[in-house]
């Protein structure tokens, strides 16, 4: 399956093709994506995650077509 | 086309003539409303060559086409007019609720020209518009001026007024207009426009309701909005303390297409002031531009954002916004208690005058931040000025003979106070410092290196050498030295492409390419201009504009309000044809668009010896000249070419070619 990920810098994206998509087997949850994606440690505390714009716990199963978004941090003012 | 009203409001102020004018049709599918409306009206009733602050400038206050319509997040507007500040094309953004408060007395936009032989102020309503004796406000503050003038006119629904505090009646260039006790149209100078009418506030209490063409369907769009952006909370362990690891996140040498709907968290709940800290990735600037960031890395933990939480009564909204990024903030113990509340400053306030001067003291920045709301001061523009003042001490160009016994020391906030009360008085030395940095420059022999500005406006709080399109945007746009025009950041989270066909797909890619001048590059800035001002046609914020357009979902909002059968890119269309108008604004008034550009320091020239951005340089002459290219400008002289002027529909409204 294939799920939609969206991530700032600090991820690796070598499991994710030029659309964001990272190919995932059947059971994969969100902590699979964390790990996919080799986010530092020191950062996981704050990498709030949300699959389909509702909050995710690690636990959580995805399914094909999912969006899984880590919070980001653009410039403002 | 559904979602206006259909017509504009006129204002002579030297006839006292009130009248309305139809708008037709056509020009409504042309420009939408809001600054494309504004843009249109301007160049038809501003003669050129006029004297910004003469009675033949007209000075514009627009809506959006989707004010009032049951969009979210599209309640601002815009106030539009010859600049005194750079002489050519003037606008400034603001929310608050006023925005609403134009569409309920009927109108798309009003519009003053002339000068008043006396203070006015306008008043509108069902029975019609009026002119006003404004004597007894003319010297009052703009938060109690407008208290006054919604307590005089206060029947059953309550009004919305703008007004100008002393800093606009005594023209200075720097000078906005206000609402909402304190929310600012601060740039361009344009409060100084309305000093020079006379014209003190514009009241309105207008009754009248906006018809969407698909109501169902805005409500529809704008429940989705509503959940995706309430189920942003932000978790407990992101705190003021951790933006400077996110603020290295977003610095890292990546640039990737992401969801931008995640901004909304940190938004509401810390609105603007998170980037006080995270700006430590070097977008913060630093000692008038002049420094690194590691400059002021240790005062920086006293505007930790968390800090300025403590202070926060309540939380702020705009007029149907449902983000909610403004606060209010408790001042009451602060220098004797003599205001009890202020708006949370903005991010802009805080670093214009605390890393820029060196400043860590922030309850001296929450003072300044009351001070210049009510006195209607663009805290930008007078956080540079002064910066400029403290440099220009530094290096010995003035003297105590020269500042009436002050002294400019980096990091003093009295003086700064002192220097701020004398500016919006045109007293002391601060009469030399009034007008902002270029003019300051002009009194001050030997100072222009000091002068950080674009084409006479002085530069938002971000540092061009750390993101190179900020620097390209505040250059380009033809109110230059805003740091909403556009950047990299904000594009790479809009999804824009997914809409419009011409607009490069942000690919996954280093940010070291954004130092480099290509055709890929240039049309993300142009796409990036385009989309600004469709917001502003449409009274949208940028902050919503950077949730992502497949959240913010402004095209079918456009298209359900409107009822025009357009396609996203027939929106984006209109966001060209505005900004070329603006374009052409500046060309008639004989301005050289590469005027316009920043100053060497903020290019990197020569680059910063240390901190993130050590050795930071690009090409902005490059990068300017392939940006004009790619909107279909001269690459060589940024005026906009005739074949352009057609191909978008405006040659009739700009006087031909350009």
């Amino acid at each position: 399956m294939k799920v939609k990920i969206s991530v700032s810098g600090a991820a690796s994206r070598a499991e994710l093709d030029d659309d964001g998509m990272m190919l995932l087997d059947d059971g994969a949850t969100v902590r699979t994506v964390y790990r996919k994606l080799k986010i530092p440690l020191y950062l996981r505390p704050l990498m709030k995650s949300w699959v389909n714009y509702e909050t995710a716990r690690m636990g959580d199963r995805l399914k094909d077509g999912d969006e899984v978004m880590f919070l980001i941090l653009a410039a403002g003012g | 086309m559904k979602g206006v009203m259909g017509k504009i409001l006129k204002v002579d102020l030297d006839t006292g003539e009130c009248v309305d004018e139809t708008v037709d049709e056509r020009i409504y599918e042309k420009f939408l409303g809001g600054i494309g409306l504004a843009t249109w009206v301007s160049h038809r009733d501003i003669p050129p060559g006029a004297d910004p602050l003469g009675p033949e400038n007209v000075l514009g206050f627009v809506p959006g086409a989707l004010t009032g319509t049951g969009s979210l997040v599209t309640g601002r507007f815009l106030v539009t007019g010859k600049s005194p500040l750079t002489g050519g094309w003037g606008d400034a953004n603001c929310g608050g609720t006023f925005s609403p408060g134009i569409k309920q007395t009927g109108y798309d936009g009003i519009f003053v020209r002339g000068s008043s032989p006396d203070p006015v102020y306008l008043h509108v309503d069902h029975r019609g518009a009026a002119l006003l004796d404004a004597s007894e406000y003319w010297g009052v503050d703009a938060v109690e001026t407008e208290k006054q003038l919604i307590g005089k006119h206060r029947v059953k629904k309550k009004p919305v007024c703008v007004t100008i505090g002393q800093a606009g009646e005594n023209r200075l260039l720097i000078s906005g207009i206000v609402n909402d006790r304190g929310r600012i149209a601060a740039r361009s100078g344009l409060g100084a426009v309305m000093g020079s009418k006379n014209l003190k506030a514009i009241v309105l209490a207008g009754t009248k309701t906006v018809k969407a063409a698909n109501p169902e369907r805005m409500k529809e769009i704008s429940i989705e909005y509503a959940r995706r952006v309430r189920n942003m909370n932000l978790p407990g362990l992101v705190n003021g303390s951790v933006f400077p690891i996110l603020g290295k996140v977003l610095g890292m040498n990546v640039r990737a297409p992401i969801n931008g709907i995640t901004m909304a968290g940190i938004f509401r709940k810390y609105g603007t002031v998170f980037a006080n800290t995270s700006g430590l990735n070097g977008d913060l600037p630093v000692k008038n531009w002049g420094g690194s960031v590691n400059l002021f890395r240790r005062k920086a933990r006293k505007t930790n954002p968390d800090i300025m939480m403590k202070r926060e009564t309540g939380k702020y909204h705009c007029s149907a916004c449902n983000i909610g990024c403004g606060g209010e903030a408790r001042i009451s113990d602060i220098r004797d208690g003599e205001w009890s509340t202020t708006h949370k400053p903005e991010y802009e306030t805080v670093a214009s005058f605390g890393s820029l001067l060196l400043n860590d003291d922030l309850d001296g920045i929450y003072y300044i931040n009351e001070l210049c709301n009510r006195a209607g001061l663009d805290t930008i523009s007078a956080g540079n000025t002064i910066a400029f003042a403290y440099e220009c001490w530094e290096r010995g160009l003035i003297s105590k003979e020269d500042t009436g016994g002050l002294e400019l020391k980096w990091g003093q906030v009295d003086t700064a106070i002192t220097l701020l009360r004398q500016m919006i008085a045109r007293e002391g030395f601060g009469a030399i410092l009034a007008d902002g940095v270029k003019e300051a420059a002009k009194r001050i022999p030997g100072s222009e290196e000091c002068a950080n500005h674009a084409g006479g406006q002085e530069p938002g709080m971000h540092d061009p050498r750390f993101e190179p399109g900020m620097g390209v945007h505040m250059s380009v746009d033809p109110a230059p030295g805003k740091h909403t025009a556009g950047t990299e950041a904000y594009y790479m989270t809009t999804a824009v492409w997914d809409y419009c066909g011409w607009a490069p797909k942000q690919k996954v890619e280093t940010k070291a390419r954004e130092w480099t001048v290509t055709d890929e590059g240039a049309m993300k800035n142009v796409t990036m201009s385009a989309m600004k001002q469709l917001i502003d046609c449409s009274g949208g914020c940028l902050f919503a504009l950077m949730t992502g357009l497949q959240n913010w979902r402004l095209f079918d909002w456009l298209t359900a309000a409107t009822g025009l059968e357009k396609t996203p890119e027939d929106f984006m269309e209109v966001g060209l044809r505005v900004q070329t108008m603006r374009q052409m604004f500046n060309v008639r008034e004989g301005i050289r668009p590469e005027e316009m550009k920043i100053n060497d320091r903020l290019v990197g020239r020569p680059p910063l010896a240390d901190g993130p951005t050590a050795g930071s340089t690009f090409d902005l002459e490059g990068q300017m000249r392939k940006y004009w290219e790619n909107i279909g400008w001269d690459p060589e002289s940024g005026i906009p070419l005739p074949d352009t002027l057609e191909k978008l529909g405006i040659s009739e409204y700009t006087g031909g070619a350009g």
